[in-house]
C-alpha cells in the first residue's frame, strides 16, 4: 500500500477520504481550492521487487543464454533464446530479451516503444502552405514539399492512423508551385 | 491493400504548449498523449493498469481570459461609441470578436489542470483544460481504469485514504510529500 496519503493537488495537504472518488469537484478543507481526486485500485498497491534469476544447480537443465549459471524459465518470444527471470522482460503479454526489444526499438518494429516520429506528410503540407506568404521562397519549397510528400508515402506516419490526404495536398500544391515558376520562366525567356 | 483498423479513440479537447498541441487517445490498455508541432509527434503512454491517480485543479487561467477579452472589448466599445461615421461600424465589428471571444471562453467554462499520476511519474494532461470536459473524460475513463485494475468497494477507497492519512507519515493539515506534483504556472 502507498505510505504516502493523498494530497491535494493545490497546496498539498492531505485530503480526507471522503473527498476522493466523488465525481464531482470539492472543495480542499486546507486551502478551499476547487478540485477533484479520483483514485484508483493501484494507488494502494505496493511496489514489487525485481525478479532475480535462479541459480542453475542440477545438470541438464538449461541454462540463460545470457546468464550461464542461470536457470531458464522462458524463451524469448522474438528470437528464441532461452532466458532467466532476470532477462525475460515482458512487453505487453510477449516475452523478449533486452536485445530483441533494443532491436525493436531501433528498428521501429515495436510501435508500443516509439516516442517520437517525423510526420513527414505534415511537414510535407506546411512546407508546401507556409512560404505562400512569402512567395518567393517557393522556388525552393515547391520541389521540397514535392520530395517529403513522395517520401512521406515510403514512411509511417503518425501512430494514431489518418489519410494520406495531406501528402496528396502538399504534392498538388507543390506541382502548382513548381509549374508556376516554370511558366514565369518561360514567359520571361520569351520577353 | 486492407487497412489496419486504427486502436486509437480520439478523446476530447485540445491542449497548447509553446508551439504544439496535445491531443490525448484511448487505447484497450492505455493513454497516449500526442504532442505535436506539425513536423514531429512526441508520444507518452500511461497504461491504465498503472493509472493510481487523476486529479483536477480549478485554475484562474479561464478568468484571466475573461479580464483580458472583457477588458479590450470594453475598449473598443469606448472607441466605438465616440466614432462617427461608417468608421463606427469598424469599432463595432472588432469589439463584437472581442465579445465573442470573452463569450466562448465563458461558455467553455472554468478552467483547470488535469493531472494523470502512476507510480513513477505524475504528469499533466494539457487536452483536458476545462473543467466540464475533464470531468466528462474521467468518467469515460474510470470504468475503464476500473476494468484494467479491479474495481474496489467505494467505502474501501476512502477507509484506505483515511487509514493511510492517519497514520505516522500523514498530518492533516500539514503539508505532505506529495503524491501530486504542484503545476508549474
Amino acid at each position: 500500500m502507498s505510505s504516502v496519503a493523498v494530497a491535494c493537488p493545490s497546496c498539498q495537504s492531505s485530503l480526507p477520504g471522503a473527498l476522493c472518488n466523488t465525481g464531482a469537484i470539492a472543495h480542499c478543507p486546507a486551502c478551499d481550492n476547487r478540485i477533484q481526486a479520483e483514485i484508483f485500485p493501484a494507488f494502494f498497491k505496493p511496489s514489487s521487487a525485481g525478479r532475480t534469476g535462479e541459480t542453475l544447480l542440477e545438470e541438464g537443465v538449461s541454462s540463460c543464454f545470457y546468464h550461464e549459471q542461470k536457470k531458464a524459465v522462458v524463451h524469448c518470444d522474438a528470437c528464441g533464446r532461452f532466458l532467466c527471470a532476470l532477462c525475460d522482460l515482458d512487453f505487453n503479454g510477449r516475452h523478449l530479451c533486452p536485445v530483441c526489444l533494443q532491436a525493436g526499438r531501433k528498428k521501429g518494429g515495436l510501435p508500443e516503444l516509439e516516442n517520437r516520429r517525423t510526420i513527414y506528410d505534415s511537414a510535407a503540407l506546411w512546407t508546401a502552405v507556409l512560404p505562400i506568404l512569402f512567395w518567393p521562397f517557393t522556388l525552393v519549397t515547391g520541389p521540397l514539399a514535392i520530395f517529403l510528400a513522395v517520401f512521406s508515402f515510403f514512411h509511417p506516419s503518425s501512430l494514431i492512423s489518418r489519410t494520406r490526404i495531406r501528402a496528396w495536398l502538399a504534392l498538388a500544391i507543390g506541382l502548382l508551385q513548381v509549374g508556376g515558376w516554370i511558366a514565369l520562366f518561360i514567359i520571361a525567356l520569351r520577353h | 491493400m486492407a487497412s489496419t483498423p486504427n486502436p486509437y479513440r480520439r478523446l476530447p479537447g485540445t491542449g497548447t504548449g509553446v508551439l504544439e498541441y496535445v491531443k490525448l487517445y484511448l487505447a484497450a490498455d492505455h493513454l497516449l498523449q500526442v504532442s505535436s508541432n506539425g513536423f514531429m509527434e512526441t508520444y507518452r503512454r500511461f497504461y491504465l493498469r498503472d493509472v493510481q491517480a487523476i486529479s483536477v485543479r480549478e485554475s484562474m487561467h479561464g478568468k484571466v481570459w475573461n479580464g483580458i477579452w472583457g477588458f479590450i472589448a470594453f475598449l473598443f466599445t469606448i472607441v466605438a461609441l465616440q466614432t462617427t461615421g461608417p468608421a463606427t461600424f469598424v469599432w463595432w465589428g472588432i469589439t463584437g470578436i472581442f465579445i465573442f471571444l470573452l463569450t466562448l471562453n465563458v461558455a467553455r467554462g472554468p478552467t483547470c489542470v488535469c493531472q494523470v499520476q502512476t507510480a513513477v511519474q505524475t504528469r499533466p494532461l494539457p487536452s483536458l483544460n476545462r473543467v466540464r470536459r475533464a470531468g466528462k473524460v474521467i468518467a469515460q475513463l474510470k470504468p475503464l481504469i476500473e476494468a484494467a485494475q479491479g474495481a474496489m468497494p467505494a467505502g474501501e477507497v476512502a477507509r484506505r485514504i483515511d487509514e493511510t492519512r492517519r497514520g505516522p507519515a500523514a498530518d492533516s493539515m500539514t503539508p505532505i510529500e506529495s503524491t501530486f506534483t504542484p503545476p508549474v504556472v
